[in-house]
């Protein structure tokens, strides 16, 4: 992978537009914002968007935590994300943490591990089981 | 419709207790309850005590079975155990040991 | 073709499920099911148990751990609280999950323990714990009293009544060979 240093700042602060950083980008520190982010390249650190975030297939990301809108990943990522709108794994996607969100999905194929939060009640005929 | 099948290369080890007809090709330790038709196929291992509706056994039951209506045993059925029903019908070639209590 | 088996959707079932075959849960399942097929939890099912299988299909409420040698299907209407493991798991839009997932090789751990050795299974419903204390003034009595009208006894009281039935001499020896 290229090897070019990144151009944006460790803070990104974004308007409605959407950012998009690069396959050749890396970041390491805190990228913030109320637009949409679509991570290409590789970024270290905590994300928190107000409006969707997309993760590359070829993106590498690795966070303690990812707060953001939708959020849509095809790539890696080590970290947890807490999404108000739903969290899709494509087919692609290599995560490791625990997802929350309105709705998950995960494609087959899509390599993964870690806690699901759904918030749902299970049929009364199941909640004396066990 | 046969709503519950167990089919040949299963075992249930417990109690299935049906409000439909059940169909049983494999094998069932416990006990069955039905309020409709049981069916017991040959080749069916049934130990447990059955009760149901209308019965036809043509496979092996060890236990007692009870029927609200009418219960064959087929030609090839082997039965151990106590038989109480209205109507009763032992096939040529049925196995049976136990008693019949036709006093429903 | 291996026969299908189906448990209707009037149908419960308290009891340890195994086999070779394909299975079709539209009813109540509670206790352990393991076959060496496929299971399918449709959506009129609820199911009490973990659930191992060549291939997992859930359309319906499940409590329980899934497992699986090759896929797991969470479809629209699952609704899964246990832990899900399988090489290769896919969740539907509108499949519901609380509990750890986990895509894995085949041959990882959990997915060797298909014989597993026998958990309680009871055979008829689950007798409700016996009361643990009564009100304390007479605790010493009361341990030893046989509670009343319960299916079950405690040390003293006389054993429950076989819930299989008692098997003729001979005649398990001779089921056991036909098969």
């Amino acid at each position: 992978m290229a090897q070019a240093k990144a151009q944006i700042r460790p803070v990104v602060r974004g308007s409605r537009d959407a950012a998009v950083l690069g396959e050749s980008v890396r970041i390491r520190g805190k990228i913030s914002g109320d637009g949409d982010l679509s991570i290409l390249g590789t970024v270290e650190g905590d994300v928190a968007m107000r409006g969707d975030l997309t993760i590359g297939e070829n993106a590498h990301v690795e966070s303690e935590s990812l707060e953001a809108h939708a959020v849509s990943i095809a790539g890696e990522l080590k970290g947890d994300v807490n999404a108000s709108g739903p969290v899709r794994l494509s087919a692609t996607a290599r995560v490791h943490g625990d997802l929350k969100g309105s709705e998950i999905s995960i494609e087959e194929g899509a390599q993964f591990a870690g806690r699901l939060e759904a918030d749902f009640e299970l049929p009364a005929a199941l909640g004396k089981a066990r | 419709m046969a709503s519950t099948v167990i089919g040949a290369n299963i075992t249930i080890e417990g109690e299935v207790i049906a409000d439909e007809d059940v169909v049983v090709q494999g094998t069932i330790r416990g006990k069955l309850s039905a309020k409709e038709g049981v069916t017991v196929e040959s080749g069916a291992v049934v130990e447990a005590d059955v009760s149901g509706g209308p019965m036809t056994v043509a496979g092996q039951v060890t236990g007692n079975v009870t029927s609200t209506d009418r219960v064959e045993l087929q030609s090839g059925a082997r039965v151990v155990g106590n038989v109480k029903a209205a109507r009763i019908t032992i096939a040529d070639g049925a196995h049976f040991k136990g008693n019949v209590d036709m006093d429903v | 073709m291996a026969t299908a088996t189906i448990i209707g959707r009037d149908t419960r079932v308290h009891a340890r499920v195994s086999g070779a075959g394909d299975i079709e849960v539209q009813g109540h399942l509670e206790g352990e099911l393991t076959v060496g097929g496929e299971a399918r939890i449709e959506s009129t099912a609820t199911v009490a148990a973990d659930v191992r299988a060549r291939r997992i299909v859930v359309r319906g409420a499940v409590k329980g751990d899934l497992s699986a040698d090759e896929s797991i299907l969470l479809e629209d209407g699952a609704r899964v609280v246990g832990d899900v493991r399988a090489p290769r798991v896919a969740i539907a839009p509108g499949g519901l999950v609380r509990g750890y997932v986990e895509t894995q090789a085949a041959g990882a751990k959990p997915a060797s323990r298909a014989v597993t050795p026998a958990r309680r299974v009871d055979g008829v419903r689950a007798v409700p714990p016996a009361p643990k204390s009564k009100p304390a003034v007479v605790h010493v009595a009361a341990k030893h009293a046989a509670p009343k009208g319960r299916g079950i006894t405690l040390a003293g009281g006389k054993a429950p009544p076989p819930v299989v039935p008692v098997l003729k001499k001979g005649t398990k020896a001779a089921l056991t060979k036909r098969r």
